[in-house]
């Protein structure tokens, strides 16, 4: 048995909640009372949003003695506040399809060259639901499609604005609906359709014109493709598979969608989380740290602006060891590295004569096979790992020098590499 | 030494000045103790009247008053974080207080407080107008402590139902229903004395306009509170200084003398030199991952930006089975409850048909 609109139409018209009377509950029979709940139990569980209106309100739940239809009461109560409920629930959904869809400006623009559009929004502000679903245009997408990208755009904007979604006030569910965070697509249509204009609605209401942002991004991938050796090196993969996808990123910057730019976070985020990545990351900022003593970061943290490491290392190297090692020739790197482990014998030798003669020599081999690494060296990669070995080769030396004094002592070489002391 | 104004917002620039020469110690606290006077001078007669309506002895009433607002102090020094404590909450507090006040500090207090209250009493002699003044206050201990709580604040301190509804986020109604019980449980009680015989006892009640604290007594607790601040201050700097100090003295003598004396046995001039080349040479890979790391973040912001007019296309592609499963559910509903109506309506008529058959037979 159907109802047709004018039916439907006429009972949300009604301003009392539909209802229904315990003499019909009373008078049934047990098995029509049982099929009834049954079947409206199903409909609630085929659709989210009113399960989700039913649950919030925290008074429908569905118990063991409404399916056995022995509590008149009760089942009447359920009916009813099931009634009431999609009530509410009909007439928040009349009015979304209506301002927040049919007259909005973004949605109009688009359906402007739409032929029915005058009279889909005329049935509209009627409430007229199926004349509405018939006069509207065959989806370009399908369902499951753009319940997907709903819930990709949700989980997107939930990132980049997360304020957006404090005061998320819903326009179909309660609003404590929305208080636990989901990483699910949308359950089912109605679900999409309301959440893609909250979306849209809060992204209006910034009003951001994404098209200003886009030449610094450009610039960006314009520096990448420039240093498509370096990134390769970093990835560790060839150079052409770098370009590859470095044109594919330029390409969707010149045709700027949601889609294209989302694909190019994505190229970004692989190359942040390769291991190789990381790598750098842990070694810069473990050399950083070395380079300053513990009273140079103290001091750090009262100077007035950001520090660059470069120029602080700059000042430590001089300048033309600095300009050798930030040259891209490879020679005048692996000389200035020669020359940096040169700088440094003397003060090696005499940590050397700290230790017994097994040890020393031992450590003498070890400094020796470092040096010739250096000349070996084919890249800058290679040179790079060769001055991290002989750094943690220097830092070990110490320790195990410094293990042949008493406890005392070694107390007041804290103190010493605190304040930058140093031989 | 120096005098908190009356009301320190309104002079708030002029006497920070004053203060900062006054006392550098307080200068540091200057934030809190003004929001904390402000807070006193908005509630001290409040908080001072309820407390001594209820112990009736004014000079307990000074001493829980200063008791709690130093504790206020403390507590807003301390735990700063914390939501900022309202009257109400001071008037729970002092109900502890109070409820340690003995029997005999109020017997030994004589009878000042009565001679206050009856001087607002209705009579031809003082005799009578503190006999009255008994009576009442005696009604009032045997209400029941809640209606106690309600009738100082009614009665005494002369708060409107709207005022408590607020302070205490009551239903005003509530509030008026609450006096209204009050007031009844004091004419139950005083209308069979002789004495209230021809007197309206609502009327009496409402004679009582007792006055609040002097601005002088405000200012001297004031200064008293401050006086226990500050000595508290030091106190507690008192036993960390001495032992901060010599640490800070041993460590730097110690450290110092082996600074000086203890030959290095160090790499850190090779350590240090070794890391600044590392720095270097990562440099431009360093250029590169933050390049890496601020496209990502623009790409991001960018497909953000761009989302509005997609979800604009979506909006409209999901309208229609958005709709359809819309108009389902009521359809389906509203069969199924219709469907329900019908088998209970056709029941209904079989039972009668069947009992008029029953009867007729």
């Amino acid at each position: 048995m159907s109802m047709d609109e004018e039916e439907i139409r006429k009972l949300f018209e009604d301003p009392k909640p539909a209802s229904i009377d315990m003499d019909v509950i009373e008078q049934a029979q047990p098995e029509s009372i049982q099929s009834t709940i049954e079947s409206l139990s199903a409909i609630v569980n085929g659709d989210r949003s009113l399960q989700e209106r039913l649950s919030k309100s925290g008074n429908v739940q569905m118990t063991a003695s409404l399916l056995q239809g022995d509590n008149v009461r009760e089942i009447t109560r359920y009916i009813r506040e099931l009634m009431d409920a999609l009530r509410e629930e009909a007439i928040t959904m009349r009015q979304i399809v209506l301002n927040d869809v049919f007259l909005s400006p973004s949605v109009s623009r688009l359906m402007r060259k739409l032929p029915q559009r005058e009279e889909l929004i005329k049935e509209a502000e009627k409430g007229n639901l199926v004349a509405v679903q018939a006069l509207l245009p065959e989806p370009s997408q399908t369902l499951e499609k753009r319940l997907r990208e709903v819930g990709q755009y949700d989980r997107l904007l939930r990132q980049e604005f997360p304020d957006l979604f404090v005061q998320k006030q819903s326009l179909i569910f309660p609003p404590s609906a929305y208080a636990d965070e989901t990483n699910e697509d949308p359950a089912d249509a109605k679900e999409g359709f309301v959440d893609s204009v909250f979306l849209r609605k809060r992204m209006e209401a910034l009003g951001i014109d994404p098209r200003t942002g886009l030449p610094s991004l450009e610039q960006d991938i314009e520096n990448l493709s420039s240093r498509k050796n370096t990134l390769a090196g970093i990835i560790g993969i060839v150079e052409s598979d770098v370009g590859d996808s470095l044109d594919e990123a330029k390409q969707g910057v010149e045709e700027p969608s949601t889609k294209s730019l989302i694909n190019i976070m994505g190229i970004f985020a692989y190359i942040r989380s390769t291991a190789n990545f990381d790598n750098l990351e842990q070694t810069y900022n473990a050399a950083f740290s070395r380079m300053n003593t513990g009273f140079g970061k103290i001091q750090s943290l009262f100077a007035w602006g950001e520090i660059s490491p470069r120029a602080e290392a700059a000042g430590i190297l001089g300048a033309d060891m600095t300009a050798a090692l930030s040259s891209p020739d490879l020679e005048a790197k692996t000389k200035a590295v020669h020359t940096l482990m040169d700088s440094q014998e003397y003060a090696v030798q005499e940590l050397l004569q700290q230790l017994p003669d097994e040890e020393r020599e031992t450590y003498t081999q070890n400094f020796s096979r470092v040096s010739d690494e250096v000349d070996l060296a084919r890249n800058a990669d290679d040179l790079e790992r060769v001055i991290d070995s002989y750094s943690s080769a220097l830092m070990m030396l110490e320790s195990d020098a410094r293990s042949q004094q008493g406890i005392m002592k070694r107390m007041v070489y804290g103190i010493q590499d605190f304040f930058g002391r140093s031989s | 030494m120096f005098l908190l104004p009356t009301s320190p917002k309104a002079e708030r620039g002029t006497l920070r000045k004053n203060h900062m020469a006054a006392d550098d110690t307080l200068a540091a606290s200057e934030d809190l103790l003004f929001e904390f006077f402000d807070f006193f001078d908005r509630t001290v007669d409040d908080v001072y009247s309820y407390i001594k309506h209820r112990t009736r002895v004014p000079e307990i009433a000074e001493d829980i008053t200063l008791k709690l607002y130093f504790s206020l102090l403390q507590r807003q020094r301390f735990f700063w974080w914390r939501n900022a404590t309202q009257l109400p909450d001071l008037f729970s507090l002092a109900d502890k207080s109070i409820a340690g006040v003995v029997q005999w500090q109020e017997a030994a207090n004589g009878n000042e407080y009565m001679k206050e209250i009856a001087r607002y009493m209705p009579g031809e002699n003082e005799e009578e107008m503190m006999e009255r003044t008994g009576l009442l206050l005696r009604a009032l201990k045997r209400l029941p402590l809640r209606e106690q709580k309600m009738a100082v604040i009614r009665f005494f301190l002369r708060w409107p139902a709207a005022k408590t509804a607020e302070l205490f986020s009551m239903k005003k109604d509530i509030v008026e229903k609450a006096y209204e019980i009050t007031l009844h449980h004091f004419i139950a009680q005083l209308e069979s004395e002789s004495s209230f015989k021809e007197l309206s006892v609502e009327n009496v009640l409402k004679r009582i306009h007792c006055g609040t604290l002097s601005e002088s007594d405000k200012a001297k607790m004031r200064l008293i509170i401050l006086e226990k601040f500050r000595a508290a201050q030091m106190s507690s700097l008192r036993y960390v200084m001495p032992v901060a100090a010599f640490l800070l003295v041993a460590t730097s003598i110690t450290g110092g003398i082996g600074y000086g004396t203890v030959n290095p046995v160090s790499a850190q001039s090779g350590i240090r030199t070794v890391a600044a080349a590392q720095v270097l040479l990562l440099g431009e890979k360093q250029d590169v991952r933050d390049t890496i790391l601020s496209a990502e973040k623009k790409s991001r912001a960018l497909a953000a930006a761009f989302v509005e007019k997609d979800l604009a296309h979506i909006s409209i592609d999901l309208a229609k089975p958005a709709v359809k499963q819309q108009v389902e559910l009521e359809q389906n509903v509203y069969s199924t409850i219709e469907k329900l109506k019908k088998e209970s309506l056709l029941s209904r008529a079989f039972h009668k048909a069947l009992a008029l058959m029953v009867k007729a037979e």
